[in-house]
């Protein structure tokens, strides 16, 4: 699920470079600052994720998203 | 325009793969020619400071913080039967991702493009940087302080319970 998200920043990410590159208006740099940007807060995203992962298997012996219902309703 | 044909073609094609496998090590590593891939695109297009910075961030530190995760929560090779529930949630899965294409595809066939740029606009590192500093300063310095607490923060979770209950 994670990688999954991964993916998606990253097509992201993609589509910026993509419009800077064919933009008419090639002077301003505001797609790849961006892109720098959401690059650095994926990063963080999935240092947390991990930890997450970790914490939660060293808790429950289990990294099935299934079994983590104990916040259910 | 045939490198970046196969340059689609190799991210397509490992994203695709990577997510059908079933074993989460042949996934993150399909995942870094994926990142990979990306990170080649990026240089196609002109942007090499985010082609190299693609490169060191998700081929690099991210596959390794991803293997790593995988590696430490491994030790349950019993593939989980996939249950029924789910495969009816991935038909849905199914069509709402092609009601979105859909919409997607119209929205590009109705758009007029006006004439693209000839040749790949130049951002020199000198460039960015400047506006980095310059008009982006602010975001910049916050950028930073995400990364420190979520690193912090990251520590901290992953490395509670060391002491108590380490079983």
């Amino acid at each position: 699920m994670l990688l999954g998200i991964e993916l998606m920043l990253n097509a992201a990410n993609l589509n910026f470079v993509a419009f800077w590159r064919f933009n008419p208006n090639p002077d301003a740099g505001t797609g790849v600052i961006f892109v720098l940007f959401a690059i650095a807060v994926a990063a963080a995203e999935a240092a947390v994720g991990m930890a997450l992962i970790i914490a939660v298997y060293r808790h429950r012996q289990s990294v099935k998203l299934q079994d983590a219902n104990a916040l259910k309703g | 325009m045939i490198a970046l044909a196969i340059i689609a073609g190799l991210i397509v094609a490992s994203a695709a793969l990577a997510l059908t496998r079933r074993n989460l090590v042949h996934t993150s590593l399909l995942l870094v020619l994926t990142w990979a891939g990306i990170g080649a695109f990026y240089l196609w297009a002109g942007a090499e400071f985010i082609g190299f910075a693609q490169l060191l961030v998700y081929a690099g530190a991210i596959s390794m913080v991803v293997l790593f995760a995988v590696l430490l929560t491994q030790p349950q090779p019993d593939l989980a039967p996939i249950n029924p529930e789910s495969h009816k949630r991935s038909g849905l899965a199914l069509i709402a991702a092609a009601g979105v294409g859909a919409v997607l595809v119209k929205a590009v066939l109705a758009t007029e493009f006006i004439a693209p740029a000839t040749s790949a606009p130049s951002l020199t590192v000198l460039e960015l940087g400047q506006e980095l500093m310059g008009t982006h300063a602010a975001a910049l310095l916050i950028i930073g302080l995400i990364l420190t607490i979520a690193l912090i923060g990251a520590t901290t979770i992953a490395a509670a319970r060391r002491g108590k209950d380490d079983t």
